[in-house]
């Protein structure tokens, strides 16, 4: 009995001896390998499986989350957005040495001619017939009616608008009219008219207060059969995107 | 069946041994189930078993705890080896025998440090502030085992 345990023992000494000589001569290092393969591997593959619910959870909390987020952040931007407008309609009114009453388009026609809009402020808030209507930018028109709470207001883009406008370079006046597209009415051919110049309403009439701005010249060219100067126009303001528009008050 | 009920308790020993030895310890000291497994088995039932569970328990050993690949497996079987030889020249029944155990896990404890310590001044003030408190746990352990195998005996 005693020999038959020498002999296995023997046999696990050689064994072991073979592997301690293998692991300290060779750079194989079986220690590691097994220790990489039993603990590693078992412990990230049962790790994973592991968490594998949580992180649904995770998922699921987060996609909320994000939803949520999302949301805020668009309320977020409206409100600034809002707030970017009335700081604007604020520092306008202030820097305007008249007094002008802000108001909200509340409608506007759909068609592109004689495009005209209702604004939310009427005769009770002091708003006169043909007053005249800025934006941030420049002219807009006129009010053509005025209610109690609301009023109709003609814009530039009317076969009926015709503005008293000035050259700031050359002070030459004329009369800006729309057909289809803003033109100056009434110049003659010498005169000192050019692609760029910026227009400003002249103060001739009793609707506009003088100098508002209006628009730039886009083309100014020598009509054939006539003895006077083509000129187009583009207004400083796209009629058709404003929201907000300023009344002067009379 | 005895070898089954065998490879069961080695494994649990083994799994005992990876836990306890990790969260649970009294201070630095701590249970050596594998130690305590391979004494009862050589002693008291069959110092073959306890030969081949050591040279197996002490590759399991490996893998968890890397050194150099075949230490552990030597420094089981030579352990049981020499329990195995002074089998019969004891009263194992009697209470004094646990000596032994006290001698085993002071010894692999012994190797242990000096494998895993550099210095040899270290391993003098090891075995009076860890290995022989721990040799001393695993005794008192011991006494409790051979407790009920003596009252099973009986």
């Amino acid at each position: 009995m005693e020999k038959r345990i020498l002999r296995v023992y023997l046999l696990f000494v050689f064994i072991s001896l073979s592997l301690l000589l293998l692991d300290g001569f060779t750079d194989i290092k079986l220690g590691n390998k097994c220790y990489n393969f039993f603990c590693l591997d078992f412990h990230n593959f049962f790790s994973k499986f592991l968490q594998n619910n949580d992180l649904k959870e995770e998922n699921a909390r987060l996609l909320e989350k994000i939803a949520v987020l999302s949301y805020e952040k668009q309320v977020y931007n409206e409100l600034k957005k809002e707030n970017q407008e009335l700081k604007k309609i604020i520092e306008f009114k202030f820097n305007y040495p008249k007094g002008i009453i802000p108001a909200e388009i509340e409608r506007r026609t759909l068609e592109e001619v004689n495009l005209s809009y209702q604004i939310d402020r009427g005769a009770s808030e002091g708003i006169e017939r043909n007053a005249a209507v800025i934006s941030f930018n420049g002219i807009v028109g006129k009010v053509l009616k005025s209610g109690k709470n609301n009023s109709v207001v003609q814009t530039l883009k009317n076969y009926n608008s015709a503005i008293s406008v000035k050259d700031t370079r050359s002070s030459i006046e004329g009369i800006l009219k729309w057909n289809k597209k803003f033109f100056i009415e009434g110049v003659p051919q010498y005169a000192d008219l050019k692609k760029g110049d910026t227009l400003v309403t002249s103060g001739k009439g009793s609707v506009f207060p003088k100098g508002l701005p209006v628009g730039i010249i886009t083309r100014a060219r020598k009509k054939v059969d006539d003895y006077s100067l083509e000129i187009e126009v583009e207004p400083f303001e796209d009629l058709n995107r404003i929201n907000v528009v300023f009344v002067i008050e009379k | 069946m005895r070898i089954f009920a065998l490879i069961f308790i080695s494994l649990l020993a083994f799994f005992l041994s990876l836990n306890v030895e990790k969260f649970i310890l009294i201070g630095s000291i701590s249970l050596k189930p594998i130690i305590i497994l391979l004494y009862f088995t050589t002693l008291y039932w069959k110092p073959l078993y306890g030969l081949i569970t050591g040279f197996f328990l002490g590759f399991l050993y490996e893998i968890y705890l890397p050194v150099f690949t075949g230490t552990y497996p030597l420094i089981f079987t030579s352990v049981t080896f020499g329990l195995s030889l002074i089998e019969k020249r004891i009263f194992k029944f009697r209470y004094n025998s646990l000596i032994l155990l006290f001698c085993t896990v002071l010894f692999v404890g012994l190797v242990q440090v000096i494998i895993e310590v550099d210095k040899i001044i270290s391993v003098f003030y090891l075995i009076f502030t860890h290995l022989i408190p721990e040799a001393i746990l695993n005794s008192a352990v011991g006494l409790v085992i051979l407790y009920f195998i003596k009252r099973c005996k009986d």
